[in-house]
């Protein structure tokens, strides 16, 4: 072999192995470091929040976790998120005591089941305020609510299908709402829309609207409209407090041919709830705005905790998305001219 | 001697050295990669090793809290002291093992898994809270209160129990995150170790192979070389070697020797051909002196048969008579009678009267031979005829004038003038020519006394047309016979003719007492 080209080979093949050498060390350092690590994150946060909610509703959680983070940012707060699942063993009251025992500084909490009102005022006892977000515990020891005001969003929605039937002789009117919780209950959330609708809708002599329950499932849901068509085939107007109700209204109207009959709000927005707009199966939804409801649940905790002040009521706007403003609204997070309450 | 320094000055390194070092290196990289692998399977059970630990910290817990549960429920059914001391020590058990924990936390990299941790030692921190309540509160046998707080209690313990149920699950999923990261990180390493492995096994198979050519390249080249040359065929190429080691040495020993027995060898062949162009020559010399030998003998041989040559002349010239032939027969005659005057041994005297008998054959045999283009006179003075003189003297002189006198001559007719005469008690004899002379380095030549040669003549052997003996021989012997050196004169110039005289002192013939040497 040339002398040349083994020297070459030799320092290439030499510097190849050193090479790999000192990168096996710098690995096994790594792994030394991560295996005995230093603390990165900085342990001496001020303020310790419990954010405790019931997934009942992916997306829009995911939203109002988001939103709470994002106002977690840059201030010296940890947000432990607790999170409810349907039949596991931790249910909302329970992270409640938890959170109380472990002594956060604060707690903000999904309440959409009464009975977590003396749990709260327990956790006031022991100085630790407590925030409700989504439906309002008005009689508890809250310090605040945050989220959207359901009364007013049911009212609008009565005057918008008012409105969408004018001229009918009769008004005959569906409500669809979901069981939520533990235990199947309506949650203060939906009784609060359903009572706004109902305010909505009483004047001239309208109808007791029918009040359908369901499960949050798209199936039941279909059941549940099927079964209220079925027997009730005059029916003006359809109000679906939740997306999957929404959802299933329009499909089984869209099944038994009655668009043009029957008219149908619903809440949420979704690819599927936009197209019905579109295609006019669905006169409008309601749609919330989850992230504000983290964002400024956090926010007024933050206040409350630096600085003793707190708003107590905030009302998160809602849009009502139709025809016409489907295209100005793409899954923003804050909502533009909205309701103002 | 000088190679030596010369390889040792440079960067000479011996095979052993190699070997060692080469030995040496792959063991310690390979020891190298071996270690690496090791670590890296270590930490992958130390990893696991903390996992366990982990479940085994929360069983722990768990137990330390349902013993606190079982003794103040004890102490509060039968509040004895007993139990008192056992609850207060579960207690306390309690508390360390929740301050072991903050200690844990500070070990970890996972924010989540810390505020879960921080949550468990509140919540023990509560239990334990709840407990010493309930204790108070019975001892104060305020038993309302103690019910109470040991409910409270019992509720905190449910919820820590369900909690450090969950952790344990959450535990085993961090773990396992964290086990992707380290399994990506340990693949890594293993790659990278592979690959480690395959460059060293590379740069070992480099090295091995140099290695090992360097060694049997050149042994193989010098082998082949060896034969050839011992075959015979001693030009052989440069064997190559460039390892700076023995066998570097070993092949330049090589090279230069093949080189000095090549070059040994040429010279060898030069010498042996020097030699045999020299012994060629040699040959030839002999050959020449042999020849030359030859041809004395031939001659010699030739001269011993000049009787046998005059008796058959003069048989000729009396057949040339019977034939009526009588010109030549009188020429043969004469021819036959020069001949055998020649034929006389030189050392005896003669008469003046033989000589000029003699020289009158030669004129007229001359006379034949020119005709009318030399002309040639004789004259004598009668009473000098019986005074001795060397035998063949005139003839020469004569013949000198035909030959290289006249005999050029072109353009006028050649005369030659012979006078014996006697002048104040001296034999004088002139033999004078209007030839071409000759030239005064000739006459140099001629007179000269240790040279033999005739001017433009060869030595003293065969000349073309001659009797053979020049003025040099005739001045030897005249000056042998009369012991006297001034006898003979030659007056000549180039074209001017030739003028030989000769003054001869007068010798009787009865004088037969002086002896002479032969000269010549």
């Amino acid at each position: 072999m040339g002398k040349r080209i083994t020297v070459l080979l030799f320092l290439l093949l030499g510097v190849i192995t050193v090479s790999l050498i000192l990168l096996l060390n710098g690995l096994l350092q790594n792994i030394a470091q991560g295996l005995v690590p230093s603390t990165h994150f900085s342990a001496e946060k001020n303020f310790r929040i419990a954010f405790i909610y019931q997934n009942n509703n992916g997306p829009f959680w995911q939203q109002v976790t988001r939103g709470a983070a994002k106002a977690g940012k840059g201030h010296k707060v940890h947000i432990s998120y607790f999170e409810s699942v349907h039949g596991q063993e931790f249910q909302l009251p329970d992270y409640l005591r938890l959170a109380t025992l472990a002594k956060y500084d604060g707690i903000i909490i999904h309440a959409e089941d009464e009975r977590i009102a003396p749990l709260i005022q327990e956790a006031w006892l022991k100085r630790i305020p407590t925030i409700v977000i989504a439906s309002d515990l008005p009689d508890s020891d809250r310090i605040g609510y945050v989220g959207t005001n359901n009364y007013r969003a049911g009212y609008v929605v009565g005057k918008t299908l008012m409105r969408a039937i004018h001229g009918r002789s009769t008004r005959r009117f569906a409500i669809i709402s979901p069981l939520l919780g533990s235990d199947m209950q309506t949650s203060v959330a939906e009784s609060l829309k359903i009572f706004g609708f109902r305010e909505a809708i009483s004047s001239k002599g309208t109808n007791i609207p029918i009040w359908e329950k369901s499960e949050p499932t798209l199936l039941d849901s279909i059941k549940v409209v099927r079964n209220l068509l079925d027997k009730h085939p005059e029916l003006d107007g359809i109000y679906a407090t939740y997306a999957e109700g929404t959802v299933a209204a329009a499909r089984v109207v869209m099944e038994k041919n009655l668009t043009r009959r029957i008219h149908i709000i619903g809440h949420g927005d979704s690819s599927e709830i936009r197209w019905y707009i579109k295609a006019g199966v669905i006169d409008a939804s309601v749609v919330e705005y989850p992230y504000q409801i983290g964002l400024t649940a956090v926010n007024e905790m933050l206040g409350y905790l630096k600085e003793n002040k707190v708003n107590i009521s905030n009302n998160i706007d809602v849009i009502i998305l139709n025809q016409s403003n489907l295209r100005n609204f793409q899954n923003t997070e804050e909502p533009r001219n909205g309701i103002k309450h | 001697m000088e190679s030596n320094t010369e390889l040792q000055s440079g960067r000479s390194f011996s095979i052993r050295w190699k070997m060692i070092i080469h030995f040496l290196v792959f063991m310690v990289l390979i020891i190298f990669i071996g270690i690496y692998l090791n670590l890296a399977l270590k930490m992958s059970a130390r990893f696991f090793v903390g996992l366990l630990d982990d479940s085994r910290n929360l069983e722990t817990i768990s137990r330390k809290i349902y013993a606190v549960k079982y003794f103040t429920d004890d102490f509060l059914t039968d509040g004895n002291y007993f139990t008192l001391d056992k609850c207060l020590a579960a207690n306390t058990e309690l508390q360390e093992a929740a301050d072991s924990l903050s200690d844990h936390l500070n070990g970890t990299d996972n924010e989540e898994k810390y505020y879960r941790y921080l949550d468990l030692s509140m919540y023990l921190a509560s239990i334990n809270q709840f407990s010493e309540m309930t204790v108070r509160a019975r001892r104060d046998n305020r038993m309302e209160q103690a019910y109470d707080t040991d409910y409270k209690m019992t509720e905190a313990i449910d919820l820590t129990n369900k909690y450090i149920r969950s952790l344990m699950s959450q535990n085993t999923t961090w773990g396992s995150e964290r086990y992707k990261l380290i399994t990506k990180q340990t693949k890594r390493i293993e790659y990278i170790a592979y690959l480690l492995a395959l460059v060293i096994g590379l740069l070992s198979i480099t090295f091995c192979i140099n290695f090992s050519m360097g060694i049997t390249q050149p042994l193989e080249q010098i082998a082949k070389n060896a034969a050839e040359i011992a075959a015979g065929n001693f030009k052989v190429g440069a064997v190559f070697s460039e390892s700076n080691d023995e066998l570097q040495i070993i092949t330049r020993a090589f090279n230069r020797m093949s080189r000095n027995i090549s070059e040994l060898f040429h010279e060898i062949q030069e010498k042996a051909k020097l030699e045999r162009q020299l012994k060629e020559e040699k040959m030839r010399n002999l050959e020449v002196t042999n020849l030359l030998r030859e041809s004395e003998i031939q001659m010699l041989q030739a001269q011993m048969n000049p009787h046998f040559l005059y008796n058959t002349l003069n048989a000729i010239s009396q057949v040339a008579i019977l034939e009526d032939a009588n010109e030549t027969g009188d020429l043969i005659k004469a021819v036959a009678r020069l001949l055998r005057y020649n034929l006389r041994s030189l050392d005896k005297p003669v008469t003046v009267q033989d000589e000029v008998d003699n020289i009158k054959e030669y004129i007229y045999i001359m006379g034949v031979r020119y005709g009318e283009s030399i002309h040639c006179e004789l004259t004598t003075e009668g009473n000098l005829l019986k005074y001795l003189i060397p035998c063949m003297v005139f003839q020469p002189l004569i013949e000198n004038a035909y030959l290289h006198g006249v005999a050029g001559l072109m353009e006028r007719k050649g005369e030659i003038k012979v006078e014996i005469l006697d002048q104040d008690e001296v034999l004088h004899v002139v033999v004078s020519d209007n030839g071409v002379g000759i030239s005064p380095e000739k006459m140099k030549q001629v007179l000269a006394q240790g040279s033999l040669e005739m001017h433009g003549s060869g030595n003293k052997t065969v000349q073309a047309d001659s009797s053979g003996l020049g003025l040099v021989n005739i001045r030897k012997r005249l000056t042998l016979f009369y012991q006297r050196d001034d006898l003979l004169t030659i007056i000549s110039g180039p074209g001017k003719g030739t003028q030989v005289e000769l003054k001869l002192p007068l010798i009787e013939e009865d004088r037969q007492h002086v002896q002479f040497d032969d000269c010549g």
